[in-house]
């Protein structure tokens, strides 16, 4: 044997390193395990008690960058409410683990002219249940806009991006639908319009609508 | 006179077990290779991890007389790293996070490397293992976090500079305002583009003009600032063509060749740098030998 071979046992052991890996990762990244149901925003009426909804489109474009397996954005009235409306988006991300990943407003505001003024983590009391959320303020110009968001898979409620990305690995390792979807609020702050009112608005409107969005979505953890 | 390269026959006396090993990590990480060289193709970013693999395998190459002169010898922290690097491409593929799988495929090289034939052997091309890392682009949140704040301060410094020469100016964030013009500093103006390329070209020029460890990293890591200077360079010759020259030269011509300008001037000043950090004054030299 030359300088450079190598002894059997080394070789045999790092065959069977790669074979045993290599064809997991083979399995991992070939299987799709497909939910039960889709998500389906037929569910999420656009009436509902006092409000008034429409069912907005995005671009063309908009839709292949978001690559969701279906969408819904929608902005809802009030009698009760003038000139602020809370606007409901719902991206449904079927399969995760194929480039269709949930793009976090974190990263993409910033490029879209959106420049976030605060950014906490806050848990909301919605008919009598904790709903943890991303609470953000974002503006542009002299436009302000509060907006809530989190992010529902199997494991329920998650609010953090790094979480999120975590808890895609747990649910690929254990074969189970890599789902997810992100929910999003926003509501304009028109000038006079305190933070205060605006989160007296969107929780008012969620506790109406989150139990009709998660029926929407396939999840069963409520 | 007999030539040392023909003499010098074990090192192109390859293993079949290391050929055999080699097609197999091929086949393991086919699917994740082959998103990569998609990647290198479809983004203007990465076009240069084209070249790095065969500049690596090169950098061994010019070794092979060297490495079939260094004793061997198996070292189980190796084998340790490997399954490590193996689990990196279990975790990458689970979250499919191409990242970690990509760093996998490199991590993996090295760690058999070292398993194999020890650690005289692979710390003889450690860098060659090294500059592969650079094929590899940047998960997408990091890329995304450090464009915006490379924007603002490419028109920060830039605006500095245009006042500094004396252009009437106003900067509104990214947005620079001189008096016929309105030039702004997108995304793909933050500099961020040849900061990777000369990150590779500058490990690979450290590596081969310094002698001293210490100035071989100062020099690599000199490299992000110059790249930084390179944009804003850019961006100042930017607003003042359209000043001075015509909108239509700095929007045409000099945008086209802006690229260019940023490498070249980046170049003069990583080659100034290099330079710089070799040379010593006479008398230390005379002292020295």
């Amino acid at each position: 044997m030359g300088k450079t071979g190598i002894q059997k046992t080394p070789f045999l052991i790092t065959v069977a390193l790669l074979v045993v890996f290599g064809g997991l990762s083979y399995i991992l990244r070939y299987t799709t395990v497909t939910p039960d149901r889709p998500a389906d925003f037929e569910q999420l009426p656009l009436e509902y008690k006092d409000w008034q909804g429409e069912e907005h489109i995005f671009s063309e474009v908009t839709y292949q960058v978001l690559q969701a397996t279906s969408t819904t954005m929608r902005s809802y009235t009030h009698p009760q409410l003038d000139n602020s409306q809370p606007g409901l988006f719902i991206g449904y991300f079927e399969d995760q683990k194929y480039g269709a990943q949930i793009h976090s407003p974190r990263h993409c505001l910033p490029g879209g002219g959106w420049g976030i003024m605060s950014h906490t983590v806050t848990t909301l009391e919605i008919n009598g249940r904790s709903l943890p959320v991303n609470r953000l303020i974002i503006g542009a110009r002299n436009v302000r806009q509060l907006m809530y968001y989190w992010f529902e898979t199997r494991s329920g409620i998650i609010t953090n991006e790094f979480a999120l990305k975590f808890d895609l690995f747990k649910n690929a390792l254990l074969m189970r639908p890599t789902d997810a979807a992100f929910i999003r609020l926003t509501l304009f702050l028109p000038q006079g319009k305190t933070e205060q009112e605006g989160e007296q608005v969107l929780q008012n409107f969620l506790s109406d609508f989150l139990p009709k969005i998660e029926n929407s979505l396939p999840f069963e953890s409520r | 006179m007999t030539n040392p390269e023909t003499t010098a026959k074990p090192g192109i006396n390859i293993d079949i077990k290391i050929i055999f090993i080699l097609v197999l990590i091929l086949a393991v990480y086919l699917p994740v290779l082959i998103d990569l060289v998609v990647d290198w193709y479809q983004d203007d970013n990465y076009s240069h991890g084209f070249l790095i693999l065969p500049i690596a395998a090169w950098l061994i190459w010019r070794k092979r007389n060297e490495l079939a002169e260094t004793p061997t010898k198996m070292n189980n922290l190796g084998l340790l790293m490997a399954i490590g690097s193996l689990f990196l491409l279990i975790a990458g593929t689970a979250g499919a996070e191409y990242f970690t799988a990509r760093v996998s495929f490199v991590g993996l090289l090295f760690s058999l490397c070292l398993y194999f034939f020890g650690w005289q052997f692979t710390r003889k091309i450690w860098f060659a293992f090294f500059f592969m890392l650079f094929m590899i682009p940047i998960p997408y949140v990091i890329y995304y976090a450090a464009t915006f704040p490379m924007q603002l301060l490419a028109s920060k410094v830039a605006g500095v500079v245009l006042n500094a020469i004396g252009l009437p100016l106003i900067r509104q964030g990214n947005i620079l305002h001189i008096p016929n013009y309105t030039l702004e500093v997108a995304e793909a103006c933050s500099g961020i583009r040849s900061l990777f390329s000369l990150l590779a070209l500058g490990a690979l020029f450290a590596y081969f003009t310094q002698d001293n460890k210490f100035k071989a990293v100062f020099l690599f890591l000199a490299t992000v600032p110059i790249a930084i200077a390179g944009n804003v360079f850019r961006v100042t010759v930017t607003a003042l063509g359209a000043h001075t020259v015509s909108i239509k030269f700095a929007e045409g011509t000099l945008h086209e060749i802006s690229g260019l300008i940023v490498f070249v001037f980046s170049l003069i000043l990583l080659f100034a740098l290099g330079a710089i950090l070799k040379w010593e004054k006479p008398e230390f030299k005379k002292l020295r030998s």
